[in-house]
């Protein structure tokens, strides 16, 4: 009976998995992808989290600018207050001071070196109508021939600019201007006279202004009261005004000086009051600037009252590209990038391993599918075989037995009468056919070799030797040495004993003359046993060394020493199938032939 | 020495040279007991059973059985020879070239008396032949 072959992968084969397979694999699959998820999670968290980091830098920047500003302006409105102050003071301690003195007084201040953006320190006299022209009159007496209050005209009350020191170019446009005639002026100076405070007019034009450079204009107001007089009450206060002490300022150069060059990366826009327009904006710090051509940008916008002097100034801060380019912006990007490619990579790997394992699952199926279409055709191969040796064995050999039968009785038959030629004729003819039933006979060994089921045992095998040798060695003329002790080991029997057997006894057939030495030895090759057996009979030449092997092949004529040539290739097939090597030692002509064949030490299968 | 009547011998086989081979036998062993031959398992059951033309074989007589052989072949032959209750107890012997452990493992199956397997050498085919006779002639047959 031939051997069943070993299916692989029995089910997948059909194209299904094994449910055990099958979620293992989805597993995997699912587990395989979380990698790349993570890494984009991560990635989105790390975006999230830079990008939070980075508007929070952005604000508490942009607070802190904002906190910079107002308490830079209200520092310095404060400061230039001080100064009005002070001039009040040298008022109030000099009420008859000259013009010289003002000028003196106001020099010494400095201001264009410590308060940048006063545009000048005056004082602006509370005029009643009937004291107009005397007035007048005592500034013309001064030199000032052309002076007037103006604008003209009858109006109940008057105020005339009669100092304003740096007297320069601009700040005489102002000289005899009646700030009480103007709306916004009045409100300021009102409010100052009735409350005996420090006031801030609203957004005007000064009277400085010419064409050029046009900036908005603020002044201050510091009310001064006759000495002596109460001045608790508004009524009081009223009575006893005698002028105000105040400052112009042109808002970009105040700015300008409050802000110094620090402002770069915020815009700054003052706006006179509550209301955010064109109208009441008295302060860009970008007016006249090219809008930049940065990339764009979220900008950060915010807007903060300051109260100065009771006046309400709008601030509105907006964000520069300058500001945001401080900012490292990019690195929320970065991450996001440079975590995505991972997250693209991880992505990739894990989708080329899957890939990859779906290719090699589904190769090593179809390599399974071939190797069991392989398998199967391998055994009906030999089945087919099998079916060829009985066959061999049966229909073959019974014709051939029927010959030999019909030939040895007409041997008997025919008794004395088969004379010379016809006898050897006839020995001849049962030669050929015990010729052809030995053929046979080795031909179905061929064939039978590694199929039949072996079963493994403990073998001495120089007892096994020893055995064949004396069935053999019939006419005990030959000796049998062992050059090395023999092992005993579990193996084949059978198989090994075919071997032996068929080594000794050509040893013994093919010998020419005696005494006949026969050699045997082992030598151990870790996972093999190298034995040899060496005859000292006529040899067998280089050129056939391998030639021998080959079935049905001879050295000697048939009919000088019977042989089916089939000896050697059948063991030498034993031992293939069982990965081993036979072979002969090389000679150079000389007398002897040594064969030395592979014998694993352990059977596969068994 | 069995009774009376001589042991006859049914040979089924359809190899006339075999045939040939145990007629000389028997010549050079001096049988003379009657030899019928039958070239299948069919002739063989004609020969038990009788036909239109002739009656059944009368007993004792002995089977001597080749397994390989046309239209019902040895096997078959014992099988129907063993479900027929008028003939079930009939001796056979198994005499035939096979020497495959299955066949003979198979063949024992039907209770046969023995399997002989036939040898080209002479001297034992001759000697088996003469068991044979010996057997015949000691063994009381049914």
């Amino acid at each position: 009976m031939s051997m069943k072959p070993a299916r692989l992968f029995s089910r997948s084969s059909q194209g299904r998995a094994t449910p055990g397979e099958y979620t293992f694999g989805r597993l995997h699959f699912w587990l395989a992808w979380l990698l790349p998820a993570a890494a984009l999670g991560l990635t989105l968290w790390i975006w999230q989290d830079a990008a939070t980091e980075v508007t929070r830098t952005a604000n508490e920047r942009f607070q802190f600018r904002q906190n910079e500003v107002t308490s830079a302006i209200h520092g310095r409105m404060a400061a230039y207050e001080q100064v009005l102050r002070g001039t009040l003071g040298l008022l109030m301690a000099l009420p008859e001071a000259s013009r010289t003195q003002w000028q003196e007084y106001v020099t010494t201040l400095k201001i264009d070196e410590h308060y940048p953006g006063l545009q000048g320190i005056g004082y602006s006299k509370w005029i009643h109508p009937e004291d107009k022209e005397a007035y007048m009159a005592h500034i013309r007496q001064e030199g000032f021939h052309e002076f007037a209050i103006y604008p003209s005209g009858i109006r109940p009350e008057y105020t005339s600019i009669t100092y304003l020191e740096p007297f320069d170019q601009r700040n005489r446009r102002a000289f005899g201007y009646d700030m009480w005639s103007e709306h916004v002026r009045r409100t300021a100076m009102a409010q100052a006279r009735d409350t005996g405070q420090t006031s801030i007019s609203g957004k005007v034009t000064l009277v400085q202004e010419t064409d050029t450079d046009v900036q908005a204009g603020v002044l201050m107001y510091l009310p001064y009261y006759q000495p002596g007089l109460p001045r608790e009450t508004v009524e009081e206060r009223r009575r006893a005004l005698q002028g105000f002490v105040y400052s112009p300022f042109r808002m970009r150069n105040l700015m300008a000086g409050i802000l110094g060059h620090a402002l770069h990366d915020v815009k700054l826009e003052i706006f006179d009051g509550t209301e955010l327009s064109a109208t009441t904006l008295m302060y860009d710090s970008e007016a006249g600037e090219q809008p930049s051509s940065a990339l764009p940008y979220k900008a950060l916008r915010a807007t903060t009252t300051l109260l100065i002097n009771e006046h309400l100034w709008t601030v509105r801060f907006t964000t520069l590209p300058p500001f945001h380019a401080s900012l490292d912006t990019y690195r929320p990007g970065l991450f996001l990038i440079t975590g995505s490619l991972v997250s693209v990579l991880c992505a990739a790997v894990v989708w080329s391993f899957t890939t990859m394992r779906r290719r090699a699952t589904a190769l090593a199926q179809q390599m399974t599918l071939e190797l069991n279409r392989h398998t199967e055709a391998l055994a009906r191969s030999n089945a087919e075989l099998e079916t060829f040796a009985y066959v061999a064995s049966h229909d073959l050999k019974a014709p051939l037995r029927g010959i030999d039968n019909l030939a040895s009785w007409i041997e008997e038959e025919l008794g004395e009468a088969l004379q010379g030629e016809t006898r050897e004729y006839m020995t001849l003819l049962r030669g050929r056919v015990h010729r052809l039933d030995k053929l046979l006979e080795d031909l179905l060994q061929y064939s039978r070799v590694g199929r039949t089921a072996a079963s493994t045992e403990l073998v001495n095998v120089e007892k096994l030797v020893a055995d064949i040798f004396e069935l053999l060695n019939t006419q005990h003329t030959f000796r049998l040495d062992f050059l090395t002790p023999l092992p005993t080991f579990p193996t084949v029997r059978s198989r090994l004993e075919q071997v032996f057997s068929n080594l000794i006894s050509n040893a013994l057939k093919y010998h020419d003359h005696l005494p006949g030495i026969l050699q045997v030895s082992v030598y151990d090759r870790a996972d093999f046993y190298e034995f040899v057996i060496a005859d000292n009979g006529p040899g067998i030449a280089p050129a056939y060394h391998d030639k021998v092997f080959q079935m049905f092949q001879r050295l000697r004529a048939r009919d000088d020493i019977e042989g089916s040539g089939m000896g050697l290739a059948i063991i030498k097939k034993i031992i293939e199938e069982q990965g081993g090597h036979i072979w002969i030692e090389y000679t150079d002509g000389t007398r002897g032939a040594t064969f030395r064949f592979e014998w694993p030490k352990h059977m596969q299968g068994g | 020495m069995s009774t009376a009547q001589a042991v006859k011998v049914v040979l089924v086989e359809d190899d006339l040279v075999d045939v040939k081979a145990i007629q000389r036998a028997f010549a050079t062993l001096h049988i003379t007991n009657p030899l019928y031959i039958a070239h299948d398992g069919l002739e063989a059951f004609e020969l038990l059973r009788g036909s239109a033309t002739r009656q059944p074989l009368e007993k004792p007589y002995i089977i001597l059985l080749d397994l390989n052989m046309p239209r019902m072949n040895g096997i078959e032959f014992l099988r129907a020879l063993r479900n027929d209750a008028q003939h079930r107890e009939t001796v056979v012997f198994v005499l035939t070239t096979s020497q495959s452990p299955q066949d003979i493992h198979d063949v024992y199956q039907w209770n046969i008396a023995g399997y002989l397997v036939k040898s080209s050498e002479r001297s034992r085919f001759l000697d088996t032949i003469a068991m044979l006779r010996h057997y015949w002639q000691v063994v009381e047959l049914p």
